[in-house]
């Protein structure tokens, strides 16, 4: 039972930051390696801002609107400039790793380089549930509805979703990608930073702590496929689950090489992901 | 003042693939001009130079709308000042419903009037695009385009992969919007037959260049057309048909 708790309170977390990594590969067609890095810095200013102010809650939001401008800022002025000069993919990618890298230098240099404690947003128990599940469970509820009314409602949704399927088409529409996908890139990095935030108190905040719940967000969106919101929220819970029940009852020590096993079974028996998609085109 | 100048472009791919040699066309308000040529002549290439969608282009010459520079424009600027280009492969997006695409254009529920242009299309409102007929992409693409008011709508191909009888319709449709809703437009098309209908002016592009233009009347005079596009028979439309039809697309 408690296994089946901690696996799906760390299944949410990296369901919240697959969403981020879905979000900007479908706008963007890159996987954003600085992700966690991204997230990292605003749970950073989420605990400094708390050591200040004593509330938790605004700096928690405030530390993820930091996160989220950066993103944004990151795309504007260099991935999106890099994309206009007809970089690749590819060196896009490697592009973020660079702001990886350069990120958590700089939070060594402000916050140091070791580990520190980060306050829960609840304590103590709520009924028989582990009263920081209970947040993460609300938190998370709420932000993918959130999302999922913001992608499929709106009109700033179908944008979003014009853009992951045509730019061109888009921007002949009068579209800017510019304008959306920078906005994305701040959501993304906005519910990120919240579950960094979310995940801090069961960890020790340091620059590379997201570093591992990234890693398995990024498998569990594959596992669930890269083109279905559903599929990367079910894959992302999947992994959780099945790395702490695998933890919880083999092994501890093997339960990294666990997800990787599964992730590697999953991708032979269904290339495409879980709830992946091929969309079969008209000719 | 023609709303449309395109003044001596000229447009390489590559640094080093010549596709437009020096290309000059004008269209003025209100008017229905077409651009026939043949597979390769470059007529996607100008279309797409004059809505923006190939950076960096045309490396010469100028576009002018509404008496200002468009050339080298980012091409949703160029869409917001209204100038909107239905593109050869229709850029229609799969996944979203007909509401949607037609959504992102600003449709709302009160503009009733696109489905008197277009019935098929509010039966299929709530239908995933892709599912549609080829047909009826291009009438949703046409759709979304003219919801944008556009000031000059530029339609390349319109006639690709419709049988006869539907391209017939379709460019009976677009001969309404033009007197219905004033729209000018600019077709680039290898149907000579239709398009000469229903247009006031043409210019026929060959290999990266203008080598003829005149008004609808001299282009169904001309016997290079005649002979080209129009066709003497019935067999030898057929074939052009086929031929037409398997043509490999990107
Ligand atoms: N993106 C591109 N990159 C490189 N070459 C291109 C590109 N687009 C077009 N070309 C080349 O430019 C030439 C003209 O192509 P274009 O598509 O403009 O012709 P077209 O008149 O529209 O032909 P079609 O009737 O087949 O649509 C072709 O030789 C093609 O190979
Ligand atoms: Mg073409």
């Amino acid at each position: 039972m408690d296994y089946l708790i901690s696996g799906l309170q760390v299944g949410l977390i990296y369901v919240l930051l697959s969403f981020g990594i879905f979000l900007i590969y479908r706008t963007t067609r890159i996987l954003n390696f600085a992700h966690g890095d991204i997230a990292t810095l605003g749970t950073f200013i989420a605990l400094t801002l708390h050591q200040k102010t004593e509330n938790l809650l605004i700096s928690v939001v405030v530390g993820a609107f930091c996160s989220g401008v950066v993103s944004m800022l990151f795309y504007r002025f260099i991935i999106y400039e890099g994309e206009r000069r007809g970089v690749n993919p590819l060196g896009l990618t490697i592009i973020t790793i660079a702001f990886a890298y350069i990120l958590q230098s700089f939070e060594i240099v402000i916050w140091g380089a070791e580990p520190k404690d980060f306050p829960s947003l609840a304590y103590g128990r709520f009924f028989i549930f582990p009263a920081q599940f209970v947040v993460i469970l609300l938190v998370s509820l709420f932000l993918m509805l959130g999302m999922y009314f913001i992608t499929m409602k709106t009109n700033f949704g179908i944008q979003i979703r014009a853009i992951s399927q045509n730019r061109e088409a888009s921007a002949t529409l009068g579209i800017s990608v510019k304008k959306v996908v920078s906005f994305v890139w701040f959501i993304a990095s906005f519910i990120g930073a919240i579950a960094g935030s979310l995940i801090a108190p069961l960890y020790f905040v340091d620059q590379f702590f997201l570093f591992d719940p990234f890693v398995k967000s990024f498998i569990g969106a594959v596992v669930g496929g890269l083109d279905n919101p559903f599929g990367v929220v079910i894959g992302s819970i999947i992994v959780g689950l099945a790395e702490n029940i695998f933890g919880g009852y083999i092994s501890i020590k093997f339960k990294t090489a666990f997800v990787f096993f599964i992730a590697l079974v999953f991708l032979l028996i269904k290339p495409e992901g879980l709830l992946g998609r091929e969309i079969k085109e008209r000719v | 003042m023609p709303i449309l100048e395109v003044k001596n472009i000229e447009t390489v791919y590559y640094d080093r693939l010549y596709v437009l040699k020096g290309v000059s066309l004008e269209i003025n308000q209100g008017e229905i001009r077409v651009v026939l040529g043949p597979n390769g002549a470059g007529k996607t290439t100008l279309a797409k130079s004059i809505s923006g969608l190939i950076k960096d282009q045309p490396r010469k010459g100028d576009i002018i709308f509404e008496g200002r520079s468009i050339a080298r424009k980012e091409a949703e600027k160029i869409s917001s000042m209204g100038l909107v280009l239905v593109p050869e492969d229709r850029g229609v997006f799969p996944e979203l419903t007909v509401e949607e695409n037609l959504k992102l254009s600003g449709w709302t529920k009160k503009d009733t009037w696109v489905f008197d242009l277009f019935p098929n299309l509010y039966q299929k409102l709530q239908e995933i695009s892709n599912h549609l007929s080829g047909g009826e992409q291009q009438m949703l693409a046409i759709a979304r385009a003219i919801i944008k008011k556009p000031k000059l709508l530029i339609l390349d191909e319109p006639s690709l992969g419709l049988s006869p009888k539907l391209t017939n319709e379709l460019f009976k449709t677009l001969k309404r919007l033009n007197e219905e809703l004033k729209t000018t437009m600019l077709i680039v098309e290898q149907n000579a037959r239709v398009s000469v209908e229903i247009c006031h002016y043409g210019y026929v592009m060959e290999n990266g260049k203008m080598v003829f233009e005149g008004k609808a009347d001299d282009l169904k005079d001309n016997e290079l057309i005649k002979e080209l596009y129009l066709g003497g028979s019935v067999k030898k439309t057929e074939k052009g048909w086929k031929l037409y039809k398997t043509r490999r697309r990107w």
